[in-house]
């Protein structure tokens, strides 16, 4: 017989015969909740707790990102350089300012100096070269002398006031320019390392806009780059005509993605759009005076 | 309310939401585990494990699948590491009913088939047997097995192709017979 059977008529002979096979019976449905309850309670208890404690902490710092959402992000290191950047930029900043403050300041008490009439002598210069000089009229202090190596250093020092002879506000003025040029430094590395993150994220921009999916974070990152952007076009020593153009279209573009919604996908190519127009990333490339 | 929505809230901390994913499913769970089982005690086990594995790894749940197929992928995978575990006792076991049963029976015929048609199924080869079990039994569809069982439906119907051909050949007297 079973050689006239098709495989069809014995997968039907066969079902009909195995239908008894370990029949189940009603299911014992309370009977195992008993049994099962108790520890679905306590682990559905322990999710209340993580559920509570997350928020809690995101009531503490809801703009902290978890170390989950930050674990593997590619971008993770240019994001921790550019926030150690922005800091060495603001430090930089206040550096180049006190000179700067330091300079009028001189200035100023060499005015006073030329009106009083103080004469000038090469044996007053000497001993104000080592005994130190003041010039500020409201009790801020700034000290020049001569190092072995011909160079000159200004120094901030107590509150004791000096009466500053002309030709010795002339050596504080020069005293001041090491400090100019190291800040000067500070501010061409600050500014080409925010240029090359910019750089990099305009690319990863613009990957992701034409496949049309944008991580949110890069839209974080941006508004990141975007603070250090108003930073370094607001800065006294971007005086770069070229320079100061770039910082001006990067500031627009920043703008867009940053402030883009992932839902409305018109931002997205209306930002994409202001990357192309204004030639940025070739221009980031070939980047002025740097 | 539908199981996604459930989950949330057992996330969230809703044990009465884990209670209603629990009856939702308990009866799909618990008749996968005894068919397999073939006994009460040890299928009651078996879903019991396959709940609190469940819920200790809801979080994990992607939603790739339906809730329905996770807990029967989690409910077959408890139940292959139990057959391990009890597949010595349970041939013994076996053969004891077999006595009783051949005792209490006056129709010798079927008795005879029952039990060699049980023997027949219990001694295909476990993932042979599970596919088996919940196609022919349980009537998942192959998609189901598949995902449960994490293998392609093409391999679903390959084994199930292999266990039948198994037992027609195991039983082919008793088909002539019959």
């Amino acid at each position: 017989m079973t050689e006239t059977m098709t495989d069809e008529q014995f997968a039907d002979w066969l079902r009909e015969q195995v239908a008894t096979y370990n029949a189940p019976p009603p299911t014992p449905s309370a009977l195992l909740w008993s049994r099962v309850g108790g520890d679905v309670e306590q682990i559905v208890a322990g999710y209340a707790q993580q559920a509570l404690a997350s928020a809690r902490s995101a009531a503490v710092s809801p703009a902290t990102p978890t170390r989950r959402r930050w674990g593997k992000r590619w971008y993770r290191a240019p994001m921790m350089i550019g926030f150690a950047l922005a800091a060495t930029l603001i430090i930089g900043i206040g550096v180049g300012r006190w000179s700067a403050l330091m300079m009028q300041r001189v200035d100023n008490a060499q005015s006073v100096a030329s009106a009083n009439g103080t004469s000038t002598s090469p044996e007053g210069a000497a001993s104000a070269h080592h005994k130190g000089i003041q010039g500020a009229p409201n009790g801020a202090v700034a000290s020049a002398s001569h190092h072995s190596a011909g160079t000159t250093v200004l120094h901030r020092r107590g509150s004791t006031r000096v009466t500053v002879p002309t030709q010795e506000v002339a050596v504080a003025q020069v005293a001041v320019a090491p400090h100019v040029t190291s800040s000067g430094s500070a501010y061409t590395v600050v500014t080409s390392q925010h240029l090359a993150d910019a750089e990099a994220l305009l690319t990863a921009f613009r990957s992701d806009a034409k496949a049309q999916r944008v991580d949110p974070s890069i839209r974080k990152w941006a508004r990141d780059l975007l603070v250090m952007t108003r930073v370094l076009y607001d800065s006294p020593s971007t005086q770069e005509p070229k320079l100061r153009a770039l910082l001006a279209d990067l500031e627009l573009v920043l703008v867009q993605i940053a402030t883009s919604q992932p839902q409305r996908k018109g931002d997205m190519k209306l930002a994409a759009q202001a990357l192309d127009e204004s030639d940025i990333l070739p221009r980031l490339r070939q980047t002025p005076t740097l | 309310m539908d199981d996604q929505t459930l989950i949330t809230r057992v996330l969230a901390g809703d044990s009465t939401a884990a209670k209603a994913i629990y009856d939702r499913h308990v009866d799909r769970v618990y008749r996968i585990a005894y068919r397999l089982a073939g006994d009460d005690a040890l299928a009651q086990d078996w879903v019991q494990e396959t709940f609190i594995r469940a819920f200790d790894r809801l979080s994990q749940f992607r939603g790739d699948s339906s809730l329905a197929t996770w807990l029967t992928s989690v409910a077959t995978s408890v139940a292959l590491n139990g057959l391990r575990k009890v597949k010595r006792s349970r041939t013994s076991e076996v053969e004891l009913e077999e006595a009783q049963f051949l005792g209490q029976d006056s129709d010798a015929d079927t008795l005879d088939l029952r039990a060699r048609i049980q023997r027949a199924v219990d001694a295909l080869p476990e993932k042979y047997r599970v596919v088996f079990v919940m196609y022919d039994m349980e009537g998942y569809s192959h998609e189901e097995i598949a995902s449960s069982l994490s293998i392609s439906a093409v391999a679903s119907k390959v084994q199930l192709f292999r266990a039948r051909s198994m037992l027609r050949e195991q039983l082919a007297d008793l088909v002539v017979r019959g």
